[in-house]
């Protein structure tokens, strides 16, 4: 392809967008919606698997010791849970340990908790539990039960379970809703640049006659339906970025345990060059579909 | 040169347009085809111009046999013809320089060439004054010389030209007469089929007729030979 050539593409299809203004823009922002609920849901799935990954790399059972246990058959019980197969590290945490833990949670308020010092401490001891490998947590979990002195486990296995299944709902919805939301969007495309094609087949027509290559003819119109996808993609990509500072800043105050975001910066990563990719492919399609349809050259 | 074979196109209606003629255009020539509404002129313009292809016998042009042509050779076989039709068909939202620049911008030129090129051939049709005008500025036979320097711009051998004095005064026809008797005595061989009967009768040129799809005359220094 000769620079010059290229040259005039650009010019024509950068013609071709401004002079049907309206018609391009209603198909950018077709692809804005489809590129908007692609990227919230692969916003979504992302920080859901963020914090599957987090959840995991926290991953430990907390087993309380049964109040009656003596100190001595406390210490026992530690060892024979390091015994357990698949347990890598156990780590005790008395009651008072804990205490004063919690007391550093409340840090000023402190002196609420002040009625339950020592004898009166409601807490419980404790052993922390890291696993070799995750997948089989469960069943130590099961085998951890049925050790004698053990009051109750406690693991964020539930959690992570939750959340996979979360996962796994988002990947599964937004595929089919995006699949709807590109079809479309390839339609609208096409049908703008079919427009086009039928506002300039007098030109057309004289660009046969005078010996224009059918791919000369036809690229004007892809590289304007490239155009109008590249800018969907940088519209929506913006409307990501503005409102997930905002909606993260919500949930972070909420303060829920296991919510942990992706920043700013590493999700725009991800989705700018995704979405920069998807619109120009969106675009590319919608205009040859038109092309081969009613670009008969 | 321009050589027909045994040329015949029926078309898928089943209405016969040519049938079996045959003829040859050297190099330099200048040629009207003449003949009465619907007696094939179009369909001989349009298997010159490969916008139809004959459905028996060959049309070779220059030593290719343009029947067979792949479409994507097609737009090189064009760029070695200059067209001009009835209607002008000019750009309405460029200006004169700019129709004319487009065909070379078509065919990958530089701009430097562009440069070149344009003003020469506006002033070969005499028109270098108004290349900043717009087709609606400007009178028929003008439009019909922009016309005439859009399709002379890339140096064609061969110039078809479809009626191109049928929406024109007698005296603007006549000078696009003139201009495409000077053009062709540059080297450019013209064919045109035309209705014009003063036109033909006084240029002495060579003139093959047809009717219902059969050459029933072909002279050196023909006339137009048919009452209007």
């Amino acid at each position: 392809m000769k620079i010059n050539s290229v040259r005039y593409f650009m010019k024509e299809a950068g013609r071709n967008v401004f002079s049907n203004g309206w018609m391009s823009i209603a198909s950018m922002f077709t692809v804005v919606a489809s590129l908007l609920v692609f990227g919230i849901f692969m916003v979504l799935t992302l920080n859901v698997n963020h914090m599957v990954t987090k959840q995991e790399k926290d991953y430990e059972i907390t087993l309380t010791v049964d109040e009656n246990c003596t100190p001595e058959e406390t210490e026992q019980l530690g060892k024979t849970l390091a015994e357990v197969p698949n347990v890598s590290e156990v780590i005790f945490e008395s009651k008072d340990v804990r205490m004063e833990y919690l007391r550093e949670k409340f840090g000023e308020e402190a002196a609420l908790l002040d009625a339950y010092q020592g004898e009166e401490n409601p807490l419980r001891d404790w052993y922390k539990i890291r696993c070799v490998d995750l997948n089989q947590s469960e069943e130590t979990v099961e085998k951890i039960k049925e050790i004698g002195g053990v009051a109750r486990v406690i693991s964020n296995g539930e959690t992570i379970n939750k959340l996979t299944t979360v996962s796994s709902y988002i990947s599964q919805a937004s595929i089919w809703i995006m699949l709807a939301l590109t079809i479309i969007s390839v339609f609208i495309i096409a049908n703008t640049i079919k427009l086009a094609v039928f506002s300039r087949r007098k030109e057309i027509n004289i660009m046969k006659y005078v010996g224009a290559t059918d791919w000369f003819i036809r690229w004007p119109f892809i590289i304007e339906g490239m155009i109008i996808g590249l800018l969907g993609a940088i519209v929506s990509g913006m409307l990501i970025a503005l409102s997930y500072e905002g909606i993260i800043g919500v949930f972070t105050t909420l303060k829920i345990a296991f919510m942990d975001f992706i920043p700013l910066k590493d999700i725009m990563v991800y989705i700018s060059s995704l979405f920069l990719f998807m619109g120009i492919v969106l675009g590319a399609l919608g205009s040859l579909i038109a092309v081969r349809k009613h670009l008969k050259v | 040169m321009i050589i027909f074979s045994n040329v015949s196109k029926v078309y898928e209606n089943g209405s016969t347009a040519l049938n079996n003629i045959s003829f040859f255009i050297e190099r330099g020539e200048f040629v009207f085809v003449v003949g009465p509404s619907g007696a094939g002129k179009s369909t001989l313009i349009k298997l010159l111009m490969h916008e139809e292809t004959a459905t028996a016998g060959e049309v070779i042009i220059d030593g290719v046999t343009v029947n067979n042509l792949k479409q994507d050779q097609i737009p090189y076989l064009r760029r070695n013809m200059g067209v001009v039709f009835q209607d002008f068909r000019l750009l309405p939202k460029k200006t004169v320089y700019e129709n004319v620049s487009f065909a070379m911008e078509i065919v990958g030129a530089t701009r430097r060439e562009i440069r070149r090129q344009v003003p020469t051939v506006l002033s070969l049709v005499g028109l270098s004054h108004k290349a900043k005008s717009y087709p609606s500025q400007l009178s028929g036979g003008e439009q019909q010389r922009v016309a005439l320097a859009r399709a002379l711009v890339n140096n064609p051998s061969f110039l078809i030209a479809d009626e191109p004095t049928g929406n024109l005064n007698p005296k603007t026809a006549q000078e696009i007469m003139e201009l495409l008797n000077d053009i062709n005595k540059r080297g450019t061989t013209i064919i045109m089929a035309t209705h014009a009967k003063e036109i033909v009768d006084q240029m002495k040129k060579r003139v093959i007729a047809i009717e219902d799809g059969e050459i029933v005359r072909d002279e050196a220094r023909g006339v137009y030979g048919y009452e209007n």
